[in-house]
């Protein structure tokens, strides 16, 4: 096999190698391990912690991408298989191999359609066909016979990957710019509330439209960079959390803006003015980690609604690449299942437990975090 | 009145004084007996109020004075039924009028009625507790309906009676509470709480957020209203000056419990608690000036403490071993005068607490006559004038005169106390001299360097000269920062010194201003207000300056820290030759602390002079007012009384 290095995997990667060397950085600092260590004494904060870690490394697998080796004739080059794989993939095999013909509910023995099918009579009536996998489809399968829970799995990378780089290219603009705003005030707050209004008066759905648009023209205009099919797809997930972070930093923003205008006025700030602090320390040692606490919540609940606004944007069929595992998809898929007779629900109740649990437990963890951070809630349970 | 001399002396009979008339019937008023709060918190349960009995008559005014944190204002809360939540009544009563009405069994129904009827309470922040959405006469008029039922033109003119009672004119019925001044708003609000007729008003620290001219005409207002009314007034206050200036009876509270109850003259003449004695002991005073003024040592015990002595043993000079061993009972130790003490009958304890003060002079001589020394600020014209912008391109139309040419000089090891009111600029000018503002005109000299023009390196060199010390200690230290880091911070901006000197000297500051060493590892919220501002100092003192300039380093402090606070202003003052610039409104502070008295009005100073003079002979009107407001009988009154 040969590994294939995504740009999303690149990316990911890089945020890796960054939380290592942060954490070498700060492995013998006592007051940054001590909040770490009092989440991890509370039975919430191992909990949630662990569940996340779950989804990270299901996440993480996920990325690991390769292509398998053809079996090749002696002497021939290797050949290559169009398919991209992840490890994750590896992994899951078993179910990724096992597809039905259609839909099956959780469980099931059988097929969840009637077929014509013949009996050891030898006479053929309508009825509903054993399934290949009786029993191995937890969350049943979809409509290509698919499994659901191999879907809901996958859907994870794709729901990280939203959530947490659309944060990232959010949050310079939001803390830069919202602090900035509160803490000059004058000229620069004039400019960067233009800038959020202007932003925030132009429809949402409209912009992210038009940039996707934009992205896909390019995409076939340099069809030889995306040669492989999840690379067309990576890219476009890529633009997606590039244009909903450039968007998304308005709310945020203006929330630090307002603590900022507060903050400033504050004693301790003209403390650090009198002994002739620079305006940039005083932003991150006075004004930062003073707002910390607004950003940590704004980021955990925005970070559902990421995932949410993903499902959104499929169905104006401007998210991610239909082709792609999300839970976005899913979920406009479920559109349709739910509309039939009988119904079928169990992709949109994978999609949501996934959901909800991550979310749930991302929440939960914040909260954590947060009050251990908070030296004034320190020490209480 | 007379009291009943043969009544045995035990905790039941807490009333005392005038609570009963000499044929045992009950007066009427507010009868608080045996109170105890209590607030369950995670397995423990907090006393904030323990076994409090005091009585209000009706037509008397009491005085409940304590520090922070003693339980007074939870007193007065209970009293309402208003406890915040998880805290509770545990045990007592509280009888209203005649015939008398337990209030703590009386559905909530009815309490509403009571409440801001019978029993109305005025609080602190006029800021606050009016609706900032509803005119006064709107506010006014809900009060009418619901305990008078008066509507339309009868709540009108009502409402029009009460303003005129309070001191305000017919065109405020109109006014939205953000078009009054603070006086103003407390005005509309003590006229909201006269519409029910009240028997019984309660004014939890009515003046406290106000100035001391405001504070004069509307401590001035309750008394003539509760005089004029025949109301009783309950004051609930931590200044000794106000309460002397207002009540016939005071009640002194300590740890949620009253340690002394007797008439205004009794405790004002002869305390007999030692925790009142040392209350009066900490007042700084003109005429204590010198002296090192005593100090109250340790804290008010957390209300999770259990007590098997006297609550006050701990920090008290003359316990002995039964103080530690055995609860005093609130007993009556002269006629009329109760207290919480072994010793309150015997004098034998009174007499230490002098010695102790003469015993520890703080800075007798001063060396070299002041005139001699390096002059280290002049302030010449100096002006801040803030623009008014108006219309779409926010043109400058006029400019507000914060700051409108003020000069001074200010010599090594002198303090120069700068007086007066809110919004006369005082503020504005400290951070103007520190160039926190840039100043619109004049000029700021320290140490023979004018300030104007500098920029840079240079500015920050003369940064380390100058430093200030805020008066709010919870605003001023960023609770995300340990002490040893915010005392780092100026040395890492301003001194050239490595990380290991640095820390070194955080040690030596945290030991000058007498906080543990231990100190330098943990966060601001772990330390009460007074060792904040002992940070807070230390943290000024951390770049070696020249000029402090101290704006209002006591105001937000109990008396006896901020007592702490000036022994150790003056002792740093002396070791260091600091020059002090004091922003303060509080003149007995700055007859203690100051040489110099620069008094200041609407961005001007209208008087200067050695503080004697200023205090004692003021030229200027306006010096005169603040000084005639000044509560407690004013500073010249007192002064002419010990001279």
């Amino acid at each position: 096999m040969k590994p294939i290095l995504l740009w999303s995997d690149a990316l990911i990667l890089l945020l890796l190698a960054t939380l290592a060397a942060l954490l070498w950085l700060a492995r013998h600092n006592e007051a940054l391990r001590d909040p770490w260590r009092q989440v991890m004494r509370g039975r919430v904060g191992r909990v949630t912690a662990l569940i996340l870690s779950l989804y990270i490394s299901i996440g993480l697998l996920d990325s690991a991408h390769y292509v398998e080796r053809l079996p090749a004739a002696p002497g021939q080059p290797a050949q290559y298989g169009g398919e991209v794989r992840s490890a994750l993939d590896g992994l899951l095999t078993p179910i990724r191999v096992s597809v039905e013909k259609t839909y099956s509910a959780p469980l099931a023995a059988r097929l969840y359609a009637k077929e014509s099918v013949m009996g050891p009579d030898g006479v053929e009536r309508r009825d509903y066909p054993q399934l290949k996998h009786p029993g191995a489809h937890l969350f049943g399968t979809d409509k290509v016979g698919q499994d659901v829970l191999y879907l809901s799995l996958k859907s994870i990378r794709t729901g990280l990957l939203i959530g947490s780089l659309t944060t990232l290219v959010m949050l310079p603009f939001a803390l830069g710019l919202g602090i900035a705003a509160g803490y000059f005030g004058g000229r620069v707050d004039d400019v960067i509330q233009y800038l959020y209004t202007t932003l925030n008066s132009i429809p949402g759905v409209l912009l992210i439209a038009a940039a996707v648009l934009v992205v896909q023209v390019q995409i076939e205009a340099h069809a030889e960079l995306f040669n492989t099919a999840a690379a067309r797809s990576d890219v476009r997930l890529l633009a997606l959390c590039g244009i909903l972070g450039v968007t998304g930093w308005t709310g945020l923003a203006r929330l630090l803006r307002a603590e900022a205008l507060k903050l400033r006025e504050l004693e301790f700030v003209l403390a650090a003015r009198a002994f002739g602090v620079g305006h940039g320390r005083i932003l991150l040692r006075h004004l930062l980690p003073n707002v910390m606490h607004l950003v940590l919540i704004t980021v955990v609940l925005d970070f559902s609604g990421l995932v949410l606004a993903e499902a959104v944007l499929s169905y104006v069929g401007v998210g991610v690449d239909p082709g792609m595992i999300s839970f976005g998809n899913m979920i406009n898929g479920a559109r349709l299942e739910l509309a039939r007779e009988p119904v079928v629900w169990w992709q949109l109740a994978a999609a949501f437990v996934f959901m909800f649990v991550l979310v749930l437990a991302a929440n939960l963890f914040a909260d954590q975090v947060r009050d251990a951070l908070d030296p004034k809630s320190r020490g209480r349970t | 009145m007379s009291v009943s001399h043969g009544r045995p002396k035990e905790r039941e009979h807490p009333l005392g004084g005038t609570a009963r008339s000499a044929k045992g019937a009950l007066m009427g008023g507010l009868v608080v007996e045996n109170l105890r709060i209590e607030i369950p918190v995670a397995g423990r349960t907090l006393v904030p109020v323990d076994g409090v009995s005091f009585r209000v008559e009706t037509n008397e005014c009491v005085a409940l004075l304590g520090e922070s944190g003693c339980g007074k204002s939870m007193t007065a809360l209970a009293l309402m039924r208003l406890l915040p939540e998880g805290a509770r009544i545990a045990k007592g009563s509280v009888k209203l009028g005649t015939p008398a009405e337990e209030l703590f069994t009386l559905p909530e129904a009815a309490m509403g009625k009571v409440r801001g009827g019978r029993l109305a309470m005025i609080f602190q922040e006029p800021q606050t507790s009016l609706n900032p959405v509803m005119t006064v006469a709107g506010q006014i008029a809900e009060a009418l309906a619901a305990h008078l039922g008066l509507r339309g033109a009868a709540a009108q003119a009502e409402a029009v009676r009460l303003l005129e009672a309070v001191g305000l004119t017919r065109g405020h019925l109109t006014a939205y509470p953000f078009q009054l001044s603070g006086g103003q708003r407390q005005r509309a609000l003590i006229a909201m709480m006269l519409a029910g007729e009240p028997e019984v008003l309660i004014a939890d620290e009515p003046t406290t957020a106000l100035d001391v001219t405001v504070q004069a005409q509307i401590l001035e207002l309750l008394r003539g209203l509760q005089r004029q009314r025949g109301m009783g007034l309950l004051l609930i206050t931590h200044d000794l000056d106000v309460a002397s200036d207002m009540a016939d009876r005071v009640a002194v509270m300590y740890a949620g419990q009253i340690v002394e109850w007797a008439s205004r003259d009794q405790i004002y003449t002869t305390p007999r608690h030692p925790y009142t004695q040392r209350l009066f002991a900490v007042l700084p005073r003109l005429e204590r000036r010198g002296q090192r003024l005593d100090s109250l040592p340790g804290r008010v015990p957390p209300p999770d403490s259990v007590f098997t002595g006297c609550r006050f043993a701990p920090r008290c000079a003359a316990a002995f071993s039964r103080c530690h061993e055995e609860i005093p009972a609130f007993h009556e130790a002269a006629p009329g005068h109760f207290a919480r003490c072994h010793l309150a009958a015997s004098p034998a304890w009174q007499a230490a607490s002098p010695d102790s003060q003469v015993a520890n002079p703080i800075f007798t001589s001063r060396g070299s006559p002041l005139a001699a020394r390096a002059t280290i600020l002049e302030v010449r014209n100096l002006a801040v004038h803030f623009p008014i912008r108006r219309g779409l391109f926010r043109r400058a139309v006029g400019s507000f005169k914060a700051v409108d040419g003020v000069s001074l000089s200010l010599h090594a090891g002198e303090t120069l106390a700068l007086v007066g009111e809110s919004g006369c600029g005082k503020s504005t000018l400290a951070r103007a001299i520190l160039r926190l503002i840039e100043p619109t005109g004049g000029s700021v000299a320290v140490a023979g360097e004018a300030l104007a023009g500098l920029s840079g390196e240079a500015l920050r060199r003369k940064r380390a000269e100058m430093q200030i010390v805020f008066q709010d200690p919870y605003a001023s230290l960023n609770p995300r920062m340990r002490i040893g880091d915010i005392l780092e911070e100026g040395m890492a901006a301003l001194l050239p010194l490595a990380a290991a000197p640095r820390r070194a000297r955080v040690k030596a500051l945290l030991d000058q201003v007498g906080l543990p060493l231990d100190a330098a590892s943990r966060y601001p919220h772990e330390f009460s207000g007074g060792q904040r501002q002992r940070v807070a100092i230390a943290r000024a003192l951390a770049v070696r300056p020249k000029l402090l300039i101290l704006d209002e380093p006591t105001s937000a402090l109990d008396v006896s820290v901020q007592a702490q606070i000036l022994d150790l202003l003056a002792e740093l003052q002396v070791a260091h030759g600091l020059a002090y610039l004091f922003i303060t409104h509080n003149l007995p502070v700055v007859g203690y602390l100051a040489q110099r008295v620069a008094v200041m009005r609407a961005g001007r100073i209208v008087e200067e002079g050695p503080v004697e003079q200023i205090l004692t002979a003021p030229r200027h009107e306006y010096t005169r007012l603040l000084l005639d407001s000044a509560p407690g009988g004013g500073i010249t009154a007192r002064h002419k009384r010990c001279m």
